[in-house]
């Protein structure tokens, strides 16, 4: 089968037909991770919301979000994570538990903080396993995350997702 | 002995080729917005807390001066201003159910405002490498002080 000149029936040289073989499995590879390829789950790309639950933040930073509805979210990580496009806020009076002198427990203001929920839309991948962003990040109910947008970086935790 | 070079050499050769100009996209590709920004001048705020007296007047001598800000020791800013203030802590009234903030009796609190020329698009600030957002982690340094635990409060546009 390989002559004395390390050449398979004669006609190709071993090493050659290694190297080919090396070049169309590095192509397939490359095809597969970032051009798309037969894949074993079956995912929808669909728009849903979540909300976000942002505690004992500052005027500044609940103003810096404001000026963000509307705007894109990333992951403090890097800007291709996309979170969604902030689409509402619910603020109000941030609160802490505070143990009287009595002994009860009261709900308190903490002055000049806020409280905020915000609503995001995303058009990310949904199945059934649950709901995950463009580059397949979970998004479910107890998460924490930090993210960011264009004035804002917030951590926040999730409270709810829903299609 | 010259070896000619055979079809099968050159088509491994654009195979391989084509495969790493392939992964360069890919990877350097990410940041698409960068080219599509324009500059601005802004001006924010980083908050220090819990400075001591000297601490708060090594940050005040510099004012006017060039400092260092963000994570990546690369951005510079000019320190267009210095406000010193009690370090305001938050404080419990047990008897009233109240959190108060209270001022330390010895310590400080200083909000310095930086000015940047930096690249703004719809997603960001940047100047050469830091983004600049409300509520991020900024350490700034400059000429005999340096504060690690500090965060952006405030951004405002100068000018365009």
């Amino acid at each position: 089968m390989i002559d004395k000149n390390g050449k398979l029936f004669g006609k190709i040289s071993i090493v050659d037909l290694a190297v080919i073989a090396a070049v169309v499995i590095l192509l397939a590879g490359i095809y597969v991770r970032f051009l798309g390829g037969p894949t074993k789950t079956v995912v929808q790309s669909s728009d849903f919301y979540y909300t976000l639950e942002v505690k004992n933040i500052r005027e500044s930073n609940l103003r810096g979000l404001e000026k963000s509805l509307n705007g894109r979210f990333y992951l403090n990580e890097k800007i291709t994570s996309e979170m969604g496009v902030l689409i509402n806020i619910e603020s109000s009076p941030a609160k802490r538990f505070l143990e009287l002198t009595d002994g009860r427990t009261v709900d308190a203001d903490l002055p000049e903080r806020f409280d905020a929920i915000l609503t995001f839309k995303l058009t990310g991948r949904v199945n059934d396993r649950g709901y995950f962003t463009p580059t397949l990040n979970h998004i479910s109910s107890g998460i924490s995350y930090n993210i960011k947008g264009k004035y804002s970086a917030v951590t926040g935790k999730v409270l709810k997702v829903w299609e | 002995m010259k070896q000619k070079i055979k079809a099968l050499d050159i088509i491994i050769v654009f195979a391989v080729v084509i495969g790493v100009a392939l992964i360069a996209v890919y990877y350097f590709n990410k940041n698409d917005t960068f080219t599509s920004g324009e500059k601005t001048v802004i001006e924010f705020d980083v908050l220090a807390v819990d400075l001591t007296e000297q601490q708060a007047k090594s940050i005040e001598q510099r004012r006017g001066e060039s400092v260092i800000f963000g994570k990546s020791n690369v951005d510079t800013g000019i320190l267009k201003n210095v406000k010193t203030e009690p370090y305001l802590w938050l404080g419990k009234d047990i008897l009233e159910g109240e959190y108060i903030w209270t001022p330390h009796p010895s310590h400080y609190q200083v909000i310095l405002t930086i000015e940047k020329e930096v690249i703004e698009t719809e997603d960001y600030f940047k100047g050469e490498k830091e983004e600049i957002r409300i509520g991020e982690l900024t350490p700034v340094k400059g000429k005999g002080f340096g504060i690690a635990d500090c965060y952006v409060t405030d951004i405002r546009e100068v000018s365009k």
